[in-house]
């Protein structure tokens, strides 16, 4: 061996080492017997049957034992698509399907994906008639005397599914007490490799699919004062495609960014506004944060929150919208609002802040534990509290099954949802 | 054209054939070490063009025309030791790469980045004429941006270079450098191959 | 990646030198200086002790840190104890107050010929971190395990080049925030690094370890305040400066 071979080695070794790029694709969701004319839309007495806690009976090895079963739903301008999803603790993974009914059939088609990595794949599912479908399907109310078994096959990126998947319904979700479920960024972080971008119009729309009754966002200011939804301080390349463009945002004005920027997944960066419509109108989604991430007046946010909150108002909505107050610069702007005392916020500061801003909802850092007292503290008030920003699911179960929070946020809101609707 | 380019390379021949020539009737600048105990600081000036060599990115939904060739400049000053390793600090200008933009309605724009590294390095001698260096630290970007209206932004990024230079002593010290170079900024995924002419000067020994 | 525009070429002599720059073979004739100095190289001790005092620097990754790329710096030290003629002792601190990491093993080495030299062993480590600020009251440890192996080169100079190749096994994360307290399961083989050090005269009597180290896992240690939950392989690249004592 000589000099020259290792100086080949060297560089060889060193090109090797670099940085892998993690794709996680949704399956061709292809199905001929859900797509034939045969096949028809459930009605909502029918979904509302389906819904429940199941144990695995079969793929635990992919899901783990049991699962929870919602549906949500999605409006696209006169349409509404109705999404049955299935959370599982097990890797953080979910199942997110359509229904339809054929003959006396239930048939569930959809992908599941596991969030800690990147495995995806298709869902194949049938609720026969002698397995709780001639039950579901005769208009009576379902009793402790019906069984529903749900069997089909699961498999892995656009193969075809070949491993088989079995649940069966024990109980009904729990819901007992509200527990606000928030994506964060609008439904996940753009490194989860979810099939839109973090804090797109896009996204919002997926989140309840995803479990979140409550979306978390995050608002910047332009140049030229357009509030737009954008996590980072600076564009760069985790969340938009490269385009030579690099600083602090607030740097570009409104038209430079929705002409030359696009998200990872090529969206472009979504104005409030926008981000409320997706909300209000296209989702079931009861609960968004607003997290100001801008220096100066929010008097602009404050009104955008008024008319959203009107428009829900009208509709018989529920939004419910909160200015959030991260640090002391905004809370010092926050009190420079001529109606702040009334203004819907939820505050990360201390209890004698959130007193001070009357924000009505207190929002710790997770990793300050679980704070029963404090929390006891804000009840009494008639305060809520939220919990930010927990992932790992053991520790989630524990806030969960320990803490007093009202609401938790989370990059996984399936796995919140498990823990969250599993609960005896 | 082809004309002067064969000219062009023959004065180059005719350059590089006479230097050592040149070199050799006095004592040689070394890239050695030249003794024990022996010290130096040694700088190295140069310039000359770099090609993008990353994925440009530039926006796909619109018309561009990519500029991947710029000129670029860099400033370096090494501690020569009595030993083959050398430490020492590198900066200087260069542009990664520019391009022009026409939208949709036909407004037109154009976007540079720039960038200003700032790199601790490190380099050994091979030979008495051949070196290489590796380096890390930031590069200082800047987007300049002229659509509708213009924008200058910045952003600090960590960054890494490598290089290998051949020196041809003109005198004990001084040389003409040649250098192969590479420059990249990690956070922004922007690297640049570069060919520079280096002057290099050992100011000062003791 | 790299696209010539077609109109643009390097001069042919120019490409030729340069050829023939890097692929020319060392000429100087300094002998071979028996006192060598190393850490990373591997090659069966003549004296009891070796160390060396320098610092570590960890880019950590968009996925992790998300939109900066942090360049962590730990102080580094490392120290090789003697048991017999080919067995020795590695042990390595990587300091960073909040957070600290222990590795210890064994080492066989042996050369194979008079300039490459090879070791195989395996380190056991554990690492421990605390923070009590803004909004933090976390703490965390866990051990993990390095079975490793190295080649090395001596060139003529006092010139010593390694390789190391080790896998990284998980057992175990626990952490703690506030009241409470959960134990992680990580994946066992948590992926792997590879280090390319170069060590050699810097001035005086001194020796520098220059390295780089390629590490590629699913948990880096220094990441455990951030309580990421990946399951991928990231790329965490890594200097090393070491001064050898």
């Amino acid at each position: 061996m000589n000099q020259k071979m290792f100086i080949i080695i060297s560089a060889v070794l060193f090109f090797v080492a670099c940085k892998k790029d993690y794709q996680a694709p949704v399956p061709d969701l292809e199905w001929d017997l859900f797509n034939s004319s045969a096949a028809s839309k459930l009605s909502d007495s029918i979904r509302q049957k389906i819904e429940g806690v199941y144990n695995i009976e079969e793929g635990q090895a992919g899901f783990g034992v049991a699962s929870a079963l919602k549906w949500s739903y999605t409006i696209t301008g006169t349409d509404t698509s109705y999404f049955l999803s299935f959370f599982c603790a097990q890797d953080v993974s979910y199942i997110i399907c359509e229904g339809k009914r054929l003959d006396s059939s239930i048939l569930l088609n959809g992908y599941w994906r596991k969030m800690i990595n990147t495995e995806t794949g298709k869902v194949q599912l049938t609720i026969s008639a002698e397995n709780g479908a001639a039950a579901i399907l005769s208009g009576r109310a379902i009793t402790s005397l019906d069984t529903i078994k749900i069997t089909g096959f699961y498999g892995f990126g656009n193969g075809v599914p070949g491993f088989p998947l079995q649940l069966r319904h024990v109980r009904p979700i729990n819901k007992a007490k509200p527990f606000e479920i928030i994506a964060h960024r609008g439904g996940g972080r753009s490194s989860d490799l979810l099939p839109a971008s973090e804090n797109s119009a896009e996204l919002i729309r997926l989140a309840s699919k995803f479990g979140a009754t409550g979306i978390e966002i995050d608002v910047r200011l332009t140049s030229d004062g357009v509030p737009v939804l954008f996590h980072d301080a600076t564009l760069n390349e985790r969340v938009i495609q490269k385009n030579g463009l690099l600083g602090p945002i607030e740097n570009y004005t409104y038209a430079q960014l929705n002409t030359l920027v696009r998200l990872t997944n090529g969206e472009r960066i979504p104005t409030l506004r926008e981000a409320l419509n997706a909300a209000l109108f296209n989702t079931p989604l009861h609960y968004v944060w607003l997290d100001t991430k801008f220096k100066g007046s929010i008097q602009q946010v404050r009104d955008m929150q008024k008319e959203f909150l009107q428009k829900s108002d009208a509709m018989g909505r529920g939004l419910n919208i909160s200015i959030g107050i991260p640090d002391e610069g905004v809370r010092d702007n926050f009190l420079l609002l001529k109606d702040y005392a009334i203004t819907p916020a939820v505050c990360e500061l201390s209890l004698q802040d959130v007193a001070v801003t009357h924000a009505g909802i207190w929002a710790p850092r997770w990793t300050l534990g679980l704070q029963n007292d404090e929390v006891n503290d804000i009840h009494a008030q008639g305060k809520k509290a939220f919990v930010w920003t927990l992932d790992t699911p053991e520790n989630i179960e524990q806030y969960i099954s320990k803490g007093n929070f009202d609401g938790m946020l989370s990059n996984y809101p399936s796995v919140v949802a498990y823990y969250y609707y599993a609960q005896q | 054209m082809r004309n002067n380019k064969f000219i062009s390379r023959f004065f180059l021949y005719c350059v590089l054939i006479q230097l050592p020539a040149v070199a050799k009737s006095q004592e040689e600048f070394t890239s050695m070490p030249t003794g024990r105990g022996q010290y130096a600081l040694v700088s190295y000036v140069g310039g000359g063009l770099g090609m993008y060599a990353a994925d440009a990115g530039t926006p796909q939904h619109l018309q561009t025309k990519l500029d991947k060739i710029k000129a670029n400049f860099s400033m370096r000053i090494m501690w020569h030791p009595d030993h083959l390793l050398r430490f020492g600090l590198e900066t200087g200008y260069m542009t990664f790469y520019s391009y022009t933009l026409t939208d949709s309605a036909g407004q037109r724009g154009k976007a540079a980045l720039r960038a200003v590294p700032m790199l601790v390095e490190w380099s050994m001698a091979l030979t008495r004429r051949f070196n290489i260096f590796a380096g890390s630290g930031i590069y200082l970007l800047t987007t300049d941006l002229n659509y509708i209206t213009k924008t200058k932004s910045h952003k600090v990024s960590v960054g890494w270079m490598a290089a290998a230079s051949y020196i041809l002593p003109v005198s004990k010290n001084m040389g003409l450098g040649m250098e192969l170079k590479y420059m990249d900024a990690a956070e922004t995924s922007d690297g640049s191959i570069a060919f520079q002419l280096q002057w290099v000067w050992k100011f000062t020994k003791w | 990646m790299v696209h010539f525009n077609k109109h643009f070429q390097l001069p042919k002599a120019l490409g030729v030198v340069m050829m023939i720059a890097f692929f020319q073979n060392s000429v100087l004739s300094q002998t071979v200086n028996t006192k060598h100095k190393f850490i990373y190289f591997p090659y069966p001790m003549d004296s009891k002790w070796r160390s060396s005092i320098g610092i570590n620097l960890t880019t950590m990754p968009e996925d992790i840190t998300e939109e900066f790329h942090y360049r962590i710096p730990a102080i580094d030290y490392h120290v090789n104890r003697k048991i017999t003629n080919k067995i020795y002792l590695d042990g390595h601190v990587a300091v960073q107050i909040l957070q600290n990491m222990i590795t210890i093993g064994p080492r066989w080495a042996t050369a194979l010929s008079d300039r490459l030299s090879f070791s195989a062993g395996n380190d056991i480590g554990w690492w421990f971190g605390f923070v009590n600020v803004e909004g933090f009251k976390s703490r965390g440890n866990g051990w993990q395990n390095y079975p490793n192996a190295s080649l090395g080169y001596r060139f003529q100079k006092n010139l010593f080049l390694s390789f190391k190749a080790e896998a990284i096994m998980n057992l175990g994360v626990q952490t703690h925030t506030g009241d409470v307290s959960v134990k992680s399961d990580e994946r066992l083989f948590s992926g792997g690094s590879v280090t390319i050090a170069l060590e050699q005269p810097f001035y005086k009597q001194k020796s520098l370890t220059l390295g780089f180290r390629a590490i590629y896992t699913n948990f880096y240690w220094q990441t455990w305040s951030l309580f990421e939950n990946f399951d991928r392989n990231i790329f965490y690249p890594q200097i090393i400066i070491g001064l050898i004592l």
